[in-house]
């Protein structure tokens, strides 16, 4: 009796059936076992790709979830990286480092996200690209933290072992990764997560159902901030040199073009998005001038063909079959 | 399990501990309430765990139920509480109990009345709140209900079921202890039922069929009945349960079917393709070759999967007569419907096709049932499941009980034992030119077209026949709307050119399968559907046609008179 529902849990599962659970051990074994098989450059990109998708996934809680568009997400992900690298720098253990990064991006996340309740769609894109820009121009201005030359960042040391390596510091990052995607899957089905996505489709309703308003979309945005400043943390050390040029309005778009082709609204969606944004940047580094040409095309045609974007037409596909015959 | 009912998304279980308990505790309390033996209580409820236990509760109590149906109006109402003389009255909730409220200075007999979800109403007894009395009085005292148990004797009423009476007011069969017992027996003769059995319930249990294997079967065989939260969620409920025994009457045949194929026209091009190509391997002669297998394997029994039909061992349809096209189409999707045929006054068990399956009859007699044909074509039927008579009305049982076979009213042939109805003895139609018409057959022909719910054919003394049509709304309403043909309510697209063209070729279509002068000539479609609240169909929508001729006079006038001018 497949839709035979005699408990809630039934339904809130996050593996729903067998096979669910023989898909997530192959892909599990296939990241884990990844970097023997594929030469180093790749597992950088690998890696890359990890702390991208951290960053989709956060934008999918505060954009997907709960409606909230940002184009300044660069910023965290700079306040992150500049935070736990200055840290780094001062002597602080790595994990300690990460903490505070989380803690400052929440902090600078609930900065913007009280202004944010009184702006809507267009509005709050552009207060959120000030955001970003501001960020920039700190940092690009701070003595402290090296201004326009940019900062220094080690590989973190953990119990001795120092993360040189390409591969085992994707194994942390994976590790990591992980771990707070599945933080992100729990919140999507808990109350809060059906809070946000009320707030998204009817926000009045959502209110009179009980859902604080202020409190929920301040709380993605701290959230979200949160989030990207723990894969700034990541990211720091696996580039080794920051600027502030380099966290610029572009890079903002590209996360939120990651969320919008993989699916908006959806976790997967936004970790399919984040793969296909690095992988074809990857693909078409070769192109140098064409590139961001060729981005742009391929992103159009995507949109126009499919406006729920890749993981949209996967539930398409999905359930097509699962109708089959009718 | 004895019962599931679905609650705030989530199936929940009762156990059949829990409802012997219940109707142990329901039965002491309405012996407190003053229940003579043999006294009537009126039950007005939809399908839902409570008309169980109330029913099984008045008769431990020695009483007679009286299953009124939730589509009376409030007189209606009055009339079975007035004629069945009712001490008392159990009602679900507000809905019900406004169409007391309009009654209650009329209605005499009834002492008390029970509501299962009182909702606030102080002058009502709380189901609750009596269970709980109950429990606690059954506890100290059980002696009063079990010596009650003890004196039924199987010569006593157990059921009084007024039947649809499609000509005057319904009349009461009694049913007694020994009918439902045999009934119970017979039906297990025949389908193998066990505790593992997962039926659905839907249909409204006022009616014998559903009584039989809603209530009394599983006393006897231990099966799970589940209930629908609405008529609406019927078919997500049968996605859901699974029924492995399933009985619907035609109506339901034909909306699944009709659902099907609407779904069907607006489906991507692969699955209508897929669809079609399984439905012409497989139909006609039975499934063979590899083809057929791949449709049945890839395609049909997926189809069965997502209507919730997967699990049904056992499809029966009955209580009016079913299309041979709607038939043929479940054959073909791998649903063996087998038709079957009985009568309230019968304990609703006449006959029913076995395993030897012969479309267009109604199968061989129910054991101990004995089927005779009278000279002028009449079913007689005469065995354990013949009721007691007409309560109060001894006139109209002599006339349905003579020389203890039970009249039926319907036509009929038998042969090898199998038994074809051809239509009610009433409804027989004999020509101006002196042709005798069964409209059923004419009927059914027209209703097994997916744009028309429900024909009545007239032609009684008149020189040829026409007939009245209800459209189907859905199936005509998305015709319309693909042409983008713009209507309001049902009555504009009844009226609407284009529609009537539509139905003119449909009823020419069916034409050419009838005999010259069972052709329709003209027709009418009705502005509106036919409720039972109004007096135009039964509670099981059987259409009274009588009331239908009187009251569409004018309109049968002006079909005939089109022809004069």
């Amino acid at each position: 009796m497949s839709l035979f529902r005699q408990r809630y849990e039934e339904d809130l599962r996050l593996i729903g059936s067998p096979q669910a659970w023989v898909a997530l051990a192959l892909l599990a074994l296939a990241l884990v076992l990844a970097p023997l098989a594929l030469p180093g450059f790749l597992v950088y990109n690998l890696t890359l790709f990890f702390i991208y998708s951290l960053v989709a996934v956060s934008l999918a809680i505060l954009v997907g979830f709960t409606g909230q568009v940002s184009l300044g997400h660069a910023g965290f992900l700079a306040a992150g990286a500049y935070t736990a690298g200055y840290l780094s720098s001062i002597g602080w253990p790595f994990f300690a480092g990460l903490a505070a990064a989380l803690v400052v991006c929440g902090l600078l996340g609930l900065l913007i996200g009280i202004p944010a309740l009184r702006l809507e769609g267009p509005y709050l894109a552009i207060a959120t690209l000030g955001f970003g820009l501001a960020i920039q121009q700190i940092l690009n201005n701070w003595a402290l933290v090296g201004a326009s030359m940019g900062l220094l960042i080690d590989r973190p040391t953990l119990f001795g072992h120092t993360f040189w390596d390409d591969t085992s510091y994707y194994y942390l990052v994976l590790g990591l990764a992980a771990l707070a995607i599945w933080m992100s899957f729990n919140l999507e089905r808990s109350h809060l997560g059906r809070a946000m996505k009320a707030v998204r489709d009817a926000d009045l309703a959502a209110q009179m159902s009980g859902v604080n308003l202020a409190y929920t979309k301040t709380l993605a945005f701290v959230l979200s901030a949160a989030l990207t400043g723990v894969a700034g943390a990541l990211f720091g050390p696996l580039i080794g040199y920051i600027t502030p040029a380099s966290f610029n309005l572009l890079l903002s778009v590209k996360f939120l073009l990651m969320v919008v082709i993989g699916g908006l609204g959806f976790i997967p969606g936004a970790i399919i998005g984040a793969a296909f944004i690095t992988g074809l940047e990857l693909w078409l580094a070769g192109l140098l001038a064409w590139s961001q040409f060729v981005l742009g095309l391929v992103v159009i045609a995507l949109i126009m063909l499919e406006p729920l974007g890749i993981y949209g037409r996967w539930l398409k596909v999905r359930h097509w079959w699962k109708m089959w015959p009718l | 399990m004895a019962h599931r009912v679905k609650r705030l998304g989530l199936w929940r279980s009762i156990t059949w501990a829990d409802y012997a308990a219940q109707v142990a505790a329901l039965g002491r309390e309405l012996l407190e309430l003053g229940l003579e033996r043999g006294e009537r209580v009126a039950l007005l409820s939809e399908n839902r765990p409570e008309w169980l236990v109330a029913d099984l509760a008045i008769q431990s109590a020695g009483g007679v139920t009286v299953g009124v149906y939730t589509t009376s109006s409030a007189e209606q109402l009055l009339y079975h509480l007035e004629h069945s003389a009712a001490a008392g009255l159990i009602l679900e909730d507000a809905e019900q109990y406004e169409k007391w409220l309009e009654i209650r200075s009329q209605a005499k007999s009834v002492r008390w009345v029970i509501a299962v979800e009182p909702e606030g109403f102080s002058d009502l007894l709380d189901w609750q709140a009596l269970l709980e009395q109950g429990r606690q009085r059954y506890a100290r005292q059980p002696d009063p209900l079990q010596a009650r148990l003890a004196a039924i004797a199987p010569d006593d009423v157990a059921l009084l079921m007024y039947t649809s009476g499609t000509t005057g007011n319904p009349k009461g069969a009694m049913l007694t202890h020994a009918n439902l017992l045999w009934a119970a027996e017979a039906l297990g003769e025949v389908f193998t039922f066990d505790h593992h059995e997962e039926l659905l319930s839907y249909l409204p249990l006022s009616h014998i069929v559903e009584r039989l294997i809603s209530v009394v079967a599983p006393v006897r065989y231990g099966h799970t009945i589940s209930f629908t939260e609405n008529l609406d969620t019927v078919m997500q409920n049968m996605q859901e349960i699974r029924p492995t025994i399933f009985f619907a009457v035609p109506r339901i045949w034909e909306k699944i079917y009709s659902m099907v194929e609407l779904h069907m026209q607006d489906a991507h091009l692969i699955k209508r393709y897929a669809y079609r190509w399984s439905l012409r391997v497989c139909g006609g002669e039975r499934r063979a070759g590899l083809a057929a297998l791949a449709a049945q394997a890839f395609v049909l029994r997926l189809l069965k999967v997502r209507l919730g039909l997967d699990r049904v061992r056992l499809a029966i349809s009955g209580a009016a007569p079913i299309s041979p096209d709607i038939l043929a189409y479940f054959r073909t999707i791998g649903v063996d419907i087998r038709e079957g045929y009985g009568l309230t006054e019968t304990s609703g068990l006449v006959s029913i096709n076995r395993q030897e399956v012969r479309l267009g009859t109604v199968g061989q007699a129910f054991r101990d049932v004995e089927i005779k044909i009278a000279e002028d074509g009449e079913i007689l039927v005469r065995g354990p499941g013949i009721f007691k008579g007409y309560f109060k009305d001894e006139v109209a049982t002599a006339e349905a009980l003579k020389n203890g076979w039970f009249h039926t009213g319907d036509i009929g042939e038998l042969s090898d034992g199998y038994l074809t109805i051809t239509d009610r003895k009433k409804d027989i139609i004999i020509t101006a030119g002196g042709k005798n018409i069964t409209p059923q057959k004419i009927e059914n022909s027209l209703k097994s077209s997916v744009f028309i719910n429900d024909a009545v054919v007239i032609g009684d003394r008149r020189p040829y026949l026409v007939a009245l049509l209800v459209l189907d709304e859905e199936t005509v309403g998305k015709w319309a709307t693909d042409r983008q043909l713009p209507y309001t309510t049902y009555r504009d697209l009844s009226q609407h050119p284009a529609v009537v063209k539509l139905i003119e070729s449909e009823v020419a279509r069916i034409n050419k399968r009838l005999a010259r002068v069972e052709a329709i000539k003209r027709f009418a479609i009705l502005p509106k559907r036919l409720y039972h609240e109004e007096g135009e169909v039964t509670a099981t929508l059987k259409v009274k046609r009588a009331s239908i001729a009187q009251k569409y006079a004018a309109l049968i006038e002006s079909l005939y008179e089109e022809a004069r001018n």
